[in-house]
């Protein structure tokens, strides 16, 4: 099993906070997940980056694969600019090779973790596909919700996880932190 | 077919994106309506007087087409009123909605929803709806929403769910 030793290019540079002191962000506890290939990731290893993504993703819901080139150019766009963005999958039905293969065939670059028994989309509550959080350098909750408000790519009128990725990068307060969309409900173990 | 349902249809017909589409006729699968916030709103308030039951699905998604020989068995007995809003995209209607519900034998009428912000419509039909589908929402003979249920249903979970609220 490997240990992967994480950091983000742009070092330590600190995230912005987006609410206000009357509503504080809510703090992620860390976590340990393996990725598709058996290497250990904690979320603090992540904790000097600008931003953490972590995506709730599927190989099978058609939405969350309507999603994949989108999340691919996300990836493409923010990952020198101190953002790290994780795939976690907590499907029962889809295997660790499944994610590897469906991976490859899509050409994500960014890490994707397995979630057995679903521990930690229960964990923060995930409960559809595609399901977007991002985090702070101090693994603050500032977003949470869709990646745009249109999953067939035709209509999109508001690129909501760019926004707050953008307002991160900029020092600025999340302006939206809470959005939703249809999903593909996570198949659980004890569904 | 009651009245009021009549009178439901009439209303979502005038947002179809095809005016010229028939309403559902009494088994809902000859032919699909799209509908938008103002016509869910109206379908659960003229609903007064019996449970109903609104099924939130799409083709595409693997546990909504699972439970809908129990959503069929529960409208066949005729104790409750269900509805099905499929989020497919309305361009699919002719080709993978109404194949759907005449290869499934879809006894209850069914609609998709129009285009338009996928949240409000979320919000519409309970705030604490993450969106997840399937969802079913009973609601009492007031129109009052009673339950949520989100994921897979079976029929006796669903009799379950109805039953407090079905007329004595």
């Amino acid at each position: 099993m490997k240990l992967i030793i994480v950091s983000c290019i742009l070092g330590l540079a600190v995230g912005a906070t987006s609410l206000s002191p009357a509503n504080e962000p809510e703090k992620i506890e860390n976590f340990t997940l393996q990725d598709v290939d058996g290497a250990r990731h904690a979320l603090a290893d992540y904790a000097n980056c600008k931003a953490v993504v972590l995506m709730f993703i599927s190989t099978q819901c058609p939405v969350s694969n309507g999603y994949n080139a989108r999340m691919a150019a996300l990836h493409s766009d923010y990952k020198d600019r101190g953002v790290v963005f994780l795939g976690i999958n907590s499907n029962k039905a889809e295997s660790a090779d499944d994610v590897r293969s469906h991976a490859k065939e899509h050409g994500f670059g960014f890490t994707i973790l397995k979630d057995p028994d679903n521990r930690i989309a229960d964990k923060l509550q995930a409960s559809v596909t595609p399901e977007i959080y991002v985090l702070n350098s101090a693994l603050e909750l500032l977003y949470h919700g869709r990646i745009d408000d249109n999953s067939r790519g035709t209509a999109i009128t508001s690129k909501d996880l760019r926004k707050a990725l953008d307002e991160i990068l900029d020092g600025k307060p999340v302006s939206v932190t809470r959005t939703k969309a249809f999903g593909c409900s996570i198949k659980r173990t004890d569904s | 077919m009651p009245v009021r349902i009549v009178a439901a249809f009439m209303l979502v017909l005038s947002v179809s994106r095809n005016p010229a589409a028939a309403a559902p006729g009494p088994t809902g699968k000859d032919s699909v309506s799209v509908i938008g916030i103002a016509g869910v709103q109206e379908l659960i308030g003229r609903h007064h007087g019996e449970v109903l039951v609104v099924n939130v699905w799409a083709t595409w998604c693997v546990p909504c087409v699972e439970e809908i020989p129990d959503l069929n068995s529960l409208s066949r007995e005729g104790h409750v009123r269900v509805v099905g809003i499929s989020i497919d995209d309305p361009a699919d209607i002719p080709s993978k909605v109404v194949p759907f519900l005449r290869k499934h034998a879809v006894p209850y009428p069914v609609f998709v929803k129009a285009g338009g912000n996928d949240e409000d419509f979320i919000n519409a039909l309970n705030r604490d709806w993450t969106g997840a589908v399937p969802a079913t929402f009973i609601y009492d003979g007031t129109g009052t929403q009673r339950k949520m249920l989100v994921g897979k249903q079976t029929y006796a979970s669903l009799q379950r769910a109805v039953e407090p609220f079905r007329a004595r």
